[in-house]
């Protein structure tokens, strides 16, 4: 479509942002690419260290972030199957539409992170020979993951904060678009989105011009098409 | 031929154990980190299993799928989840004014992060004639809360979350050292001629393109109060994809100085004819685009204040202007909705 004067791009929303860099990754190639509310680690995108967060206290003795993750480990097939650095090539230079108090990708997000990963029947084996960290376990046997496809849904868990609450996020990652910016807001308010991580969707949408405005702007696109 | 036979040992081995893994746990998948199919229990976004985490999970019986789907798993999950998420939250806060002066009678809103990837629900309160107010009796993973009042303005310091049940973002403040929330008092509303964010097309050639401010629009004629010239060589980019630009914003017969944000009266001086930003693809922060507030002063004496975008390169090489002109005479620059002029 480009010679033709067109430009192709690409709008994801929440886990939507998976498919969307999945795809990326893989090729697919678009101008630009607006990440909403990404639910995706930062860590995909930007491999810088300092993103890696320490523990911390949470409520009845739950410590948060003190896991060991594959994202560091010393064996490259291991740190191939996680997170980090996943999407730190992908193209269509991606804006990163963050809300840093967003209650599904923080707490919600960063609750199951800690609780439920690896899911059942999965684990990450620091000390296990390289090659076989990560895995599931069968009826009889404790089968190796070798796809990061199966390892990172299942068996990885992250490091870093979702990209859709860090504003930190760079690598891949082109732009920043605070969506709790005073302009984003309701009438009589001043906090943007707030703690609502569909507010684009849900928010009536006479409240929400200045959003999509601004996503047309980052698109490069224009209000007004002839 | 031993070993094949080993391995047809195996291999029966698991049929029959798989065979009777599938009978013992036959009506619900294993792997499923949640079940399906599960009413919702409205208070706690969760599952609603019928019995409280701390009693056993109903015996799966065959062919009824709905009594059957909660495994101990899944019990067990869903009781962590209710722990994190009904931790109990008392909170102190503190609404200043950017003085450091109480403000009494604010209205502060706060939600709850009490349901599960659900949305959180929201109540409201108002601070004393010292400013304070405290939040009790509600139960969550975290809480958000941010102060308002009629006459003030939200800042970046208006509003935050604080983590509780899961310790993302703030501690939780004390009684002896509440949350701070800092709303700016507003000055005196005017009559303000407004433009939402606007594009504007601009050749990369060079060739000017005025806009009139109190209409909205752009012109070529003499009633241009601001004007944009851009160059962009974007038909020649490095491997990164960069290229050579550089912009004008000019004020014709009248002049530009940069704003602080949080500044609404114009300077009585201090005003430049233009401002060009001249952008290499050599430089480390390389960007194809710019973003300034100023305020204007107009040719006719006037003040205004904007908001400028420059997009460079592409398809659409376009600039954005959100202004506020105020055709009084006045610097003050404080915009009141009630009063706005519409832009003719």
């Amino acid at each position: 479509l480009s010679p033709h004067g067109y430009s192709v791009n690409m709008v994801a929303h929440s886990m939507g942002n998976i498919v969307a860099g999945s795809a990326l990754a893989k090729s697919a190639v678009v101008d630009r690419y607006a990440m909403l509310n990404a639910a995706v680690p930062a860590s995909c995108y930007d491999e810088e260290e300092s993103l890696q967060q320490l523990p911390e206290l949470g409520s009845l003795g739950r410590i948060y972030w003190d896991t060991k993750t594959p994202d560091s480990d010393s064996d490259p097939v291991t740190r191939f199957l996680a997170y980090r650095g996943h999407l730190k090539s992908i193209g269509g230079r991606p804006i990163n539409f963050f809300l840093p108090e967003d209650s599904a990708t923080t707490f919600a997000w960063e609750f199951n992170n800690d609780a439920f990963k690896p899911t059942a029947g999965f684990g990450y084996s620091p000390d296990a020979d390289y090659g076989s960290k990560l895995w599931k376990m069968e009826p009889l046997v404790q089968r190796p993951l070798t796809d990061p496809e199966e390892a990172m849904p299942y068996a990885d868990q992250s490091s870093t904060k979702a990209a859709g609450a860090e504003q930190r996020t760079g690598g891949a990652i082109t732009r920043q678009v605070n969506l709790r910016g005073q302009q984003f807001s309701l009438p009589g308010d001043a906090e943007g989105f707030k703690t609502e991580h569909s507010a684009e969707f849900e928010r009536p949408i006479q409240a929400l011009g200045a959003f999509y405005s601004t996503l047309l702007t980052e698109l490069r696109l224009s209000q007004n098409p002839e | 031929m031993k070993n094949r036979r080993l391995a047809l040992w195996l291999l029966l081995l698991t049929i029959v154990v798989c065979t009777v893994g599938l009978s013992i746990h036959s009506g619900h998948n294993p792997s499923a980190g949640a079940p399906s199919g599960s009413a919702i229990d409205s208070n706690s976004g969760l599952p609603n299993s019928g019995y409280s985490s701390a009693q056993a999970p109903p015996r799966a019986s065959l062919g009824n799928p709905v009594s059957q789907s909660l495994t101990k798993t899944d019990v067990e999950n869903m009781a962590k989840i209710r722990a994190a998420y009904s931790s109990p939250i008392v909170f102190f806060g503190k609404v200043i004014d950017r003085d450091g002066h109480p403000v009494a009678n604010a209205k502060i809103h706060y939600s709850v992060a009490d349901k599960y990837f659900r949305s959180d629900s929201k109540y409201e309160a108002m601070s004393d004639d010292s400013g304070l107010f405290s939040i009790r009796d509600v139960a969550g993973a975290g809480i958000w809360v941010n102060a308002t009042k009629e006459g003030y303005e939200g800042t970046d310091h208006s509003g935050a979350s604080f983590g509780y049940g899961v310790p993302t973002a703030n501690s939780p403040p004390s009684q002896q050292s509440p949350a701070i929330f800092v709303l700016r008092k507003k000055g005196p509303g005017e009559s303000l001629i407004k433009i939402s964010s606007r594009q504007f097309a601009v050749p990369k050639s060079g060739d000017p393109v005025g806009v009139n401010l109190s209409k909205g629009k752009a012109t070529r004629g003499s009633d241009a109060q601001i004007q944009v010239e851009s160059w962009v060589n974007d038909g020649v980019r490095d491997e990164r994809g960069r290229f050579d630009w550089r912009c004008r914003v000019i004020v014709p017969d009248g002049g530009l100085v940069e704003r602080d944000k949080n500044n609404f009266e114009a300077p009585e001086n201090g005003f430049g004819p233009s401002e060009e930003f001249s952008i290499s693809k050599l430089q480390k922060d390389w960007s194809d685009r710019v973003e300034r507030e100023y305020f204007l002063k107009l040719k006719d004496g006037t003040y205004a204040r904007v908001k400028f975008q420059m997009m460079a390169g592409g398809h659409y090489n376009f600039f954005v202007l959100e202004s506020y002109v105020n055709p009084s005479g006045s610097r003050n620059l404080e915009y009141d909705p009630a009063k706005e002029i519409k832009a003719h």
